[in-house]
């Protein structure tokens, strides 16, 4: 363990070398993200703040909602998005072939020499705007931020399993593209209350693509409002999404090696 | 040649059989989140007001200017300017018998009605069976949203041009296409239509540019605008396209001059 | 005697998608796909003993880079069984990769943006490689492959030549019994080919490397191995000693002369026409005993000679060859 520890460490220090190499567009990149999510956050704010709420949300809520889903999206896929994404090319032009005679596991290097550390400027847009929406919001004591804690590394575990394994799809020669082009749309439902969605989008959320687990039913939980379906208990349940979910990217990452190498017969 | 570019372009896209269906999901499943949250407000009452528009008029209005007018991917034609920037195709370009921005031009507007006759319209259609949707009920308001729709594709090119001849200076085309996506979403007037905008950030927002790419278009087609008023804005629509293809030959013409001297 | 590698009726079956023509096609392939199989390697079997270095050959498309990839673990057999030092690659994954070395000539190991070092620190984490160990191996490879002097300096900037050293260096870091090459001196010019088959033969007789090596050019396996494997189209057609394959093919080189004038049919003793174009002429040398200077005196005595030259016989040439001079031939 600790030297899949080591191993992890080391891979993502020389990648964060490689992408330091581009350091002159880095800050300019980081401020242009954050000044487009503020601003299309800000486009909620405005429709809120004058129209009082949305769904018996007040904007604070809204806002406290969108910065926790933009931070354990953004945690979720520094680890899974970009280097899954790649997956099917490097696939085909065999250079994931050359991960198979290593020592280490291909998911440990794939993860690590590829963390991506752009998502700094989401993760710093999203913790502020967090805490300048929630100090009022939440009665926060010991049982209620650790809640936040737990809510947060589940929610970013959901996120970085459900991106792992669209792209452990591609070693079932799946083209995943499209698959992704789908995920980030359904995403977009993540942003709102669900409850404002039409009923079969709702039971698409929290039961068949478990999206509402990274956002909504954590938030609703921690600020008392309604979750549908599962009700209250889907915010216990949070604490679990985050073991489960990696279970299946594990199942789901086998289950392609395996018929990567041809193993099944 | 510039029907040959456009009609190439459109061919390239047929190519790729698997995107029009994933397309038309996404934009769906966009378009029903901003219906949602729309259907949400108009539950608690808030807005009933002479000056509202209903509720049919605003789910309309939000897949006219959201999935119809706006389905363009202004990021392809940054890149491409970014990239002939570095590459030096830029200079190359020059000595091409058709001027580089009209090429551009003509390739982008392939690209548009590529996605709105495969993505765009399937996706409207789908959305007018599932909500309320209005069908424009007078003949002359139908033509004048087509004159909108044209104007407005073209400020939208022409303002991802000018993002993208700011790589020459900046030489970063990914932080660009993430400032030009962070004005859209106030100035366009989409999910926020610009009479909810807060004074003066509302008036500011109908004399920029953006208000033609999503806002006026529907509003037009919705008929919520006076034919009178309506032909002023499009007056202004065109002198939005001069200015902005003055400001951009200039940039060019400083951008060639720096390559030029640069040796490209 | 204790083998290296063994092969045991090995055959690998691929399933591959049958994309469907037609304007409906995209769809029915959609749905239904319609799948094929394609055999790669087919009932193959052959050992290697430790030590020995063997040279892996056939034309395109004979399934070597499948039998290598089966080797190295990247893929499992459809059937049959492989073994490297009496374990499976796919069952030990782990532990089969510490033992084993892998150079692919076109798909760099090397971190291409950052500085060689870095690749070697990363492997020496990866391989749980002890620092007396890393230090020993590190010594040892930049003396013999000649990397330090560019040991600092980023792999983007490397020549070719100085790449594939430093590519070498790196499978060879945590000391693998076998070493896999396929195609090493891909790409590099005639000086870069000779260092790297150099220090191939000096690593190899220090070290006691098993070695297997796919490549083109025949250069390559005539100053590396002692043994040849050659497959086609999925089996063995040859297997033993790079000398009984000579004597088993017979002719060897290849004389091509080319004429000024249009010129008849045109004998030479000791030789074989086997193309007669009226500008170019093609003779095989048949038997040993015809020497270099036999040939060069009857060259003189024909005018009109623009420029001749004596060629290698390309690997699909030497399959033919040996498909031509009888059956199959296992000697081990």
């Amino acid at each position: 363990m600790s030297s899949k520890i080591r191993l992890a460490w080391k891979l993502a220090s020389l990648g964060f070398r490689v992408q330091l190499q581009f350091k002159g567009s880095f800050l300019l990149n980081r401020i242009a993200q954050v000044i487009a999510y503020g601003s299309s956050f800000g486009a909620i704010f405005i429709l809120t703040y004058r129209i009082g709420g949305m769904a018996g949300w007040v904007w604070r809520e809204l806002l406290f909602l969108m910065s926790f889903q933009l931070l354990s999206y953004s945690l979720g896929a520094a680890f899974c998005f970009v280097q899954f994404r790649e997956l099917e090319s490097n696939v085909r032009k065999g250079t994931f072939d050359l991960l198979l005679v290593k020592p280490a596991p291909a998911w440990l290097y794939i993860i690590f020499a590829k963390f991506n550390f752009d998502y700094i400027g989401h993760v710093c847009l999203a913790l502020t705007l967090m805490a300048w929406s929630s100090i009022h919001l939440v009665d926060w004591n010991f049982i209620t931020v650790l809640y936040l804690f737990a809510a947060i590394l589940n929610s970013a575990a959901l996120t970085a399993s459900m991106l792992l394994m669209i792209g452990a799809l591609s070693l079932f020669g799946i083209r995943v593209y499209y698959l992704y082009v789908i995920f980030f749309s359904v995403l977009e439902f993540t942003r709102y209350p669900i409850v404002i969605f039409p009923l079969l989008l709702q039971v698409t959320v929290v039961v068949l693509v478990p999206l509402a687990f990274m956002s909504y039913i954590p938030v609703a939980y921690l600020l008392d409002h309604p979750i549908p379906i599962v009700g209250p208990m889907g915010g216990v349940f949070v604490i679990f999404v985050g073991p489960l979910s990696i279970c299946a990217a594990t199942f789901v990452w086998h289950r392609g090696l395996v018929n990567y190498q041809g193993a099944g017969g | 040649m510039f029907l040959n570019i456009v009609t190439l372009s459109f061919k390239v896209n047929i190519a790729y059989r698997f995107d029009f269906i994933t397309g038309i999901i996404s934009e769906i499943v966009r378009a029903v989140a901003r219906i949602a949250i729309w259907a949400a407000v108009y539950e608690t009452n808030i807005l009933i007001s002479s000056a509202a528009p209903s509720f049919s008029q605003m789910t309309t209005h939000l897949i006219i200017s959201g999935t119809l007018v706006t389905r363009w991917e202004f990021q392809g034609l940054i890149r491409s300017i970014d990239q002939s920037v570095k590459s030096g195709d830029l200079s190359i370009n020059l000595l091409h018998p058709i001027d580089y921005p009209i090429y551009l031009f003509a390739r982008e507007v392939g690209n548009y009605i590529y996605s709105v006759a495969i993505v765009a319209l399937p996706a409207v259609l789908i959305l007018s069976f599932w909500f309320d949707f209005d069908w424009p009920d007078k003949f002359s308001y139908g033509l004048l949203f087509v004159a909108f729709w044209f104007v407005g594709f073209t400020i939208f090119f022409l303002i991802a041009c000018l993002f993208g001849l700011l790589t020459i200076w900046l030489m970063t085309a990914f932080a660009i296409e993430w400032l030009l996506e962070a004005l859209m979403p106030i100035l366009a007037g989409i999910l926020v239509p610009l009479w909810l905008l807060p004074e003066p950030l509302a008036t500011l927002a109908r004399i920029l540019p953006f208000a033609w790419i999503g806002y006026y278009p529907s509003q037009i087609y919705l008929g919520r605008i006076e034919l009178g008023v309506a032909w002023i804005l499009l007056v202004g629509g065109v002198l939005w396209v001069g200015l902005l293809v003055c400001w951009i030959s200039f940039l060019w013409h400083r951008a060639t001059k720096q390559f030029t001297v640069h040796g490209g | 005697m204790e083998f290296a590698i063994e092969v045991c009726n090995v055959t690998k079956t691929y399933k591959i998608a049958n994309n469907r023509d037609g304007n409906t096609g995209w769809f029915h392939s959609l749905v239904k796909p319609e799948r094929k199989e394609l055999t790669a390697v087919s009932d193959l079997s052959f050992q290697v003993s430790t030590g020995d270095s063997v040279g892996y050959l056939g034309p395109n498309g004979a399934g070597k880079s499948t039998m290598i990839k089966m080797m190295t673990g990247i893929l499992v057999p459809t059937s049959g069984t492989i073994e490297l030092r009496g374990r499976q690659p796919h069952l030990h994954r782990k532990e089969n990769a510490q033992h084993i070395g892998v150079v692919f000539g076109q798909r760099s190991q090397l971190w291409w943006e950052l500085p060689v070092v870095d690749s070697f620190e990363l492997h020496k984490i990866m391989y749980s490689l002890s620092n007396y160990c890393y230090e020993r191996n590190k010594n040892y490879l930049l003396q013999v492959l000649e990397i330090k002097n560019f040991w600092n300096q980023s792999v983007r900037q490397l020549s070719l030549g100085q790449r594939m050293r430093a590519e070498l260096a790196l499978a060879l870091i945590h000391e693998p019994k076998i070493l896999f090459l396929d195609e090493p001196t891909i790409g590099l010019d005639i000086e870069a080919k000779e260092a790297v088959r150099k220090i191939l033969r000096q690593i190899q007789s220090e070290r006691e490397l098993t070695i297997i090596l796919t490549s083109h050019d025949l250069q390559d396996i005539r100053e590396i191995c002692s043994k040849v494997i050659i497959v086609n189209g999925g089996e063995l057609i040859f297997e033993g000693t790079l000398d009984t394959l000579r004597a088993q093919m017979g002719p060897e080189r290849r004389l091509v002369i080319t004429f000024a004038k249009p010129t008849g049919e045109l004998r030479i003793a000791g030789t074989a026409l086997i193309s007669n174009d009226k500008f170019e002429k093609h003779y095989l040398i048949q038997d040993r005993a015809t020497s270099s200077g036999n040939i060069l005196a009857q060259l003189k005595d024909i005018d009109n000679i623009v420029d001749f030259s004596v060629r290698e016989l390309t690997i699909e040439e030497i399959v033919k060859s040996v498909y031509r001079n009888g059956s199959i031939v296992k000697c081990s």
